[in-house]
């Protein structure tokens, strides 16, 4: 069986005939000048005052069925917790191994039995507790005021699997994390990228799983999480 | 202030009314017409078909007709689109033909654009005390961009009775020769245009593309509807004349 | 690309038209989609700004694709993945049929992907062997119905829940009740297992970012994600046209889409996968494979005119305010990709002006699909261009050739045009009840089966004129 590699002369003939089309007789290899980049100027030029981007975020995932508290502390953001986790008769937690989820968040008075995400567990031990944890609890990267948005980075501790397997989603962070747009998060991952320290995924989740392919007719939580409820600490 | 009329060749032989309509208010407003002979046809049928080549001779026709306008109205938004979009693609290989086509396209204007733009006036003293619906056709809305013009000239008509069309925006399903090409298609449509403007209980449709007020005559006839549709000229005439 | 429909294009109409129940589920789609999008343009500020910067974006990137397809893959294999090139189906059905064999996969779950289909990609995996299940909710039902999506938003909007319950129901081997959250609780059991258990994942590419190597998935229901965090290898298959250069230039276009699908902010979930995962990553894919394919792109490149129908961002505006598509649904087009871009994009990815070319004329040219379209594409004039092409390349019936002849004839001068009206007024008489022709005759049919053909006057508007001047 021919195995299937990567084909250098394939590739230069795929685009050298991109180039022909374009009328070049030769592949483009120096950067092209371009005048706008991006949203269109006004965007990045906008103020918001500063309960803004909270204001906003709590508005949007409400909106969303998306529930927001606003604590004061990590006890106010723990007891919260431990409320929502009676209200959903959760018995299993899954949580990223987050030095900021730990030192806000009592795990142990949770009254679940709570598992974190990080290499004490085989990949697939932790997919498997992930899939059958009843909430899943994430610390965020930044959250989006624009949209009621959770900006969630993949790495050694803070998996995919924890935001996505759950049929809930609860993610704690503080005030300031909250950005108003997307701008901040684009900003900081191209800083990341000339740093060579791109994260392997990230995810923009906004609200729970959803689809309206039956009918037009609304369904929350089709593959993904029913519920994300947000804690916002602020301290 | 002096205008000549392009009456197009589907006012000419099919609602004769509508241009007459159209002289008497423009005249009403002061505005001096004369009609050029040798205008024939915009020649859309055979350009949105695909037949530029036929089309050229009689779009070239329609450029020597109106060479000495100063001002061109004409009561059909789907023709003067005609000029004003296709006629500078057809003529972009003749350097003089194009600038023909422009300067034709910058001079010519439908009726309810002249009336507010260039005659200034956006209450020309009519009373027309009916209920009145829209129909947004699809040139002058999108191409064009007179819409607002005929919204203001109704809104200033003594004791008219608005009412919105829902969809305003949906193509009535003429579309030239798709009208018969696919005619299925252009039944469903004009059936969805004639249902909403039957739901608005209103006396009289009122537009400003003949083409599309032909087909959604047309359809409403066939259904033994009495709603009058009539030309935005032909309201104002009449409620000038009442 | 698109198999060839047995039906020509209007006996596809006349058939879409009788199906009452897909004509009222669109209907009902296409009113929510359009006036929700048409409320998010609304609370957008500047939304003419958003639209151009669309346009310039989309633009830039095409008008440099060579740099931004060789970017992009650099900087794919920078961050651990492989890409391979495709110009056209056969060899992309080759290498991800191959790369699926090596991996020893006999599981493959997909998320939706348009690309997918143009290359018949299901059908190759199935007669090698493996088993693939389509993870989003239209495309996992249209695949138990053996049909085809029929809107590129919300493929399987012409099915209702009692078609969908059966198709579940037999699926099932048991009863599942025709109810949305029935369905959906079913549904999302069999995907779950199918997701944990997947040997390979295969996606589309909604935008893949050159400057990063990032491929970029939008949802709403989070199949991306699991085919992309779950299955230890992935493959991403993408039109090559689907590259943008930088995540500012991202964050502009996902401004954009959900806007113009949905209307809403943000989907529920934007995925951007950068490679395989990292050495210490726990979940994430081990390998990652990206497959470019060319499939008639390369010719609508090479074509002045035609070249900004690549500028799309496939968010299905131009579905959702289209008359036509209104009336007909999306399987009349008979091709992968329906509505107004189909319609534009399909006879030149083909390459097929005389058969495909057709699509052209399923249009008014009415410009609502320009005048939704983010990109700013200038669907209708590009229509109205086709038309013109399939003319100049003498793909036209005789008798409609024959019919404009005439007409040029008649109406290049002012003489034989008044001969012609004169004639149509005398000749029509017999026919003439009240101002109006109503008779079925076989010219006028076309015409006279829905309406009532206005007549011609007795004096023309010229003669009038005439008469009072005297």
């Amino acid at each position: 069986m021919t195995s299937i590699q990567e084909d250098a002369a394939q590739e230069t003939m795929f685009l050298k005939n991109v180039a022909k089309a374009l009328g070049r007789d030769k592949i483009l290899s120096s950067r092209p000048g371009r005048k706008e980049v991006g949203p269109p100027a006004f965007w990045q030029e906008q103020e918001f005052k500063k309960e803004q981007p909270l204001e906003l975020f709590k508005a949007n995932l409400e909106a969303l069925t998306g529930k927001v508290a606003v604590v004061c502390d990590g006890l106010e953001a723990t007891n919260q917790i431990k409320l929502w986790l009676k209200v959903l008769n959760a018995k299993t937690a899954i949580l990223w191994d987050h030095s900021e989820l730990r030192k806000y968040i009592d795990v142990a008075s949770l009254e679940v039995k709570s598992e974190f995400w990080n290499s004490d567990k085989s990949r697939q031990e932790l997919i498997e507790t992930a899939e059958q944890a009843d909430v899943g609890i994430t610390w965020v990267n930044y959250a989006i005021g624009y949209t009621g948005t959770l900006a969630l980075f993949n790495g050694s501790t803070t998996g995919r699997s924890v935001s996505l397997l759950p049929p809930t989603h609860i993610a704690v962070m503080l005030k300031s994390d909250i950005v108003p747009t997307m701008s901040t998060v684009m900003r900081h991952l191209i800083e990341r990228r000339g740093q060579g320290q791109l994260p392997s995924a990230i995810d923009f989740v906004t609200g729970p799983s959803r689809t309206s392919d039956i009918e037009m007719d609304l369904s929350i939580g089709v593959h993904g999480p029913y519920r994300v409820w947000a804690i916002v600490i602020d301290n | 202030m002096k205008a000549s009329i392009f009456i197009t060749c589907i006012c000419d032989s099919m609602f004769p009314q509508v241009g007459q309509a159209m002289v008497r208010v423009l005249e009403k407003l002061g505005v001096t017409l004369d009609f050029p002979p040798d205008q024939t046809c915009c020649g859309q049928p055979a350009l949105s078909s695909g037949y530029w080549e036929y089309a050229r001779p009689v779009a070239e026709t329609m450029l020597a007709a109106f060479r000495d306008s100063k001002y061109v109205v004409a009561p059909a938004g789907s023709c003067i689109t005609a000029v004003k979009e296709y006629y500078p693609l057809l003529f972009a290989d003749n350097p003089e033909q194009y600038r023909q086509a422009k300067e034709l396209s910058a001079k010519i204007y439908e009726f309810s654009e002249f009336v507010v733009r260039i005659l200034n006036k956006q209450d020309v003293g009519a009373r027309f005390p009916h209920r009145v619906t829209y129909h947004s056709s699809c040139h002058a809305r999108r191409f064009l961009n007179t819409d607002k013009y005929v919204q203001l000239l109704l809104s200033n008509v003594k004791e008219i009775d608005f009412v919105p069309l829902p969809h305003e925006e949906a193509c009535c399903g003429f579309g030239g020769t798709f009208s018969v090409k696919l005619p299925e298609i252009s039944e469903a449509m004009v059936d969805e245009k004639a249902r909403n403007i039957l739901e608005t209980k209103a006396d009289v449709l009122v537009g400003v593309d003949l083409s599309c007020l032909m087909n959604i005559d047309g359809r409403l006839k066939k259904q033994k509807s009495d709603i009058r549709v009539m030309h935005v000229a032909e309201l104002l005439d009449e409620g000038l004349r009442t | 690309m698109s198999e060839r429909p047995t039906l020509h294009l209007r006996d596809r109409t006349v058939k879409a038209l009788k199906d009452d129940q897909m004509r009222q589920a669109v209907r009902k789609a296409v009113d929510r989609l359009s006036g929700n999008k048409d409320k998010a343009a609304r609370e957008l500020p500047n939304w003419e700004d958003w639209r151009e910067q669309t346009k310039l974006i989309r633009q830039h990137t095409v008008n440099h694709l060579d740099y931004y397809l060789k970017l992009l893959t650099d900087n794919v294999r920078k961050a651990g993945g492989k890409v391979y090139f495709a110009p056209g189906p056969e060899d992309a059905r080759q290498i991800i049929t191959g790369l699926c064999k090596q991996y020893g996969a006999k599981k493959i779950v997909k998320s939706k992907s348009m690309v997918t289909e143009e290359i018949h990609l299901n059908k190759a995996l199935e007669a090698a062997g493996m088993d693939v299940i389509e993870s989003d909710l239209a495309e996992y039902i249209l695949q138990l119905a053996g049909e085809t999506p029929s809107h590129i938003i919300v493929p399987a909007i012409h099915k209702n829940r009692q078609q969908i319950a059966e198709l579940f129901s037999k699926a099932a081997g048991e009863k599942v009740e025709p109810d949305t959250p029935a369905l959906t609780a079913f549904a999302r059991k069999v995907l779950r297992n199918k997701f944990m258990t997947a040997d390979v994942g295969i996606t589309g590419c909604n935008f893949a970012v050159a400057e990063t190597g990032s491929i970029t998935l939008v949802t709403n229901e989070g199949n991306a994600r699991l085919t992309t965090a779950l299955p230890r290898v992935v493959i991403s298959v993408m039109g090559m046209e689907r590259v943008i250069p930088t995540f500012e230039d991202l964050e502009a276009v996902l401004s954009m889409l959900p806007r113009n699908a949905t209307g809403q902010k943000l989907t529920s979930y934007v995925s951007v996968i950068n490679g395989p995962r990292k050495p210490d990553d726990i979940d994430g894919c081990e390998k990652f494979h990206l497959v470019i394919v060319d499939n008639g792109r390369s010719r609508m490149l090479a074509d002045e005119e035609f070249r900004q129908a690549l500028h799309c961002i496939r968010c299905g505006a131009c579905f959702n305010v289209c008359p036509v598509y209104r009336q007909i649904g999306g399987h009349a087009y008979g091709s992968v990709y329906g509505g107004p871009i189909g319609s534009v994009i399909t006879p030149m990815l083909e390459g097929d002006l005389e058969f495909w070319g057709e699509l052209s004329y399923a249009s008014t040219l009415c410009a609502a699909c320009t005048t939704a379209c983010p990109a700013k594409i200038p669907l209708q004039d590009l229509l109205f261009k086709l038309r013109q092409r399939r003319v100049s390349a003498g793909h036209t019936q005789a008798f409609e050739k024959f019919a404009f002849g005439m007409w040029k004839r008649f109406f290049k001068l002012p003489s034989t045009y008044k001969f012609a009206m004169k004639a149509a007024s005398l000749g029509q008489k017999p026919l003439v009840n009240n101002g109006y022709i109503t008779a079925k005759l076989p010219l006028l049919a076309n015409w006279t089966n829905s309406r009532y053909m206005r007549a011609a006057a007795d004096t023309t508007f010229r003669d009038e004129w005439k008469k009072r001047k005297k």
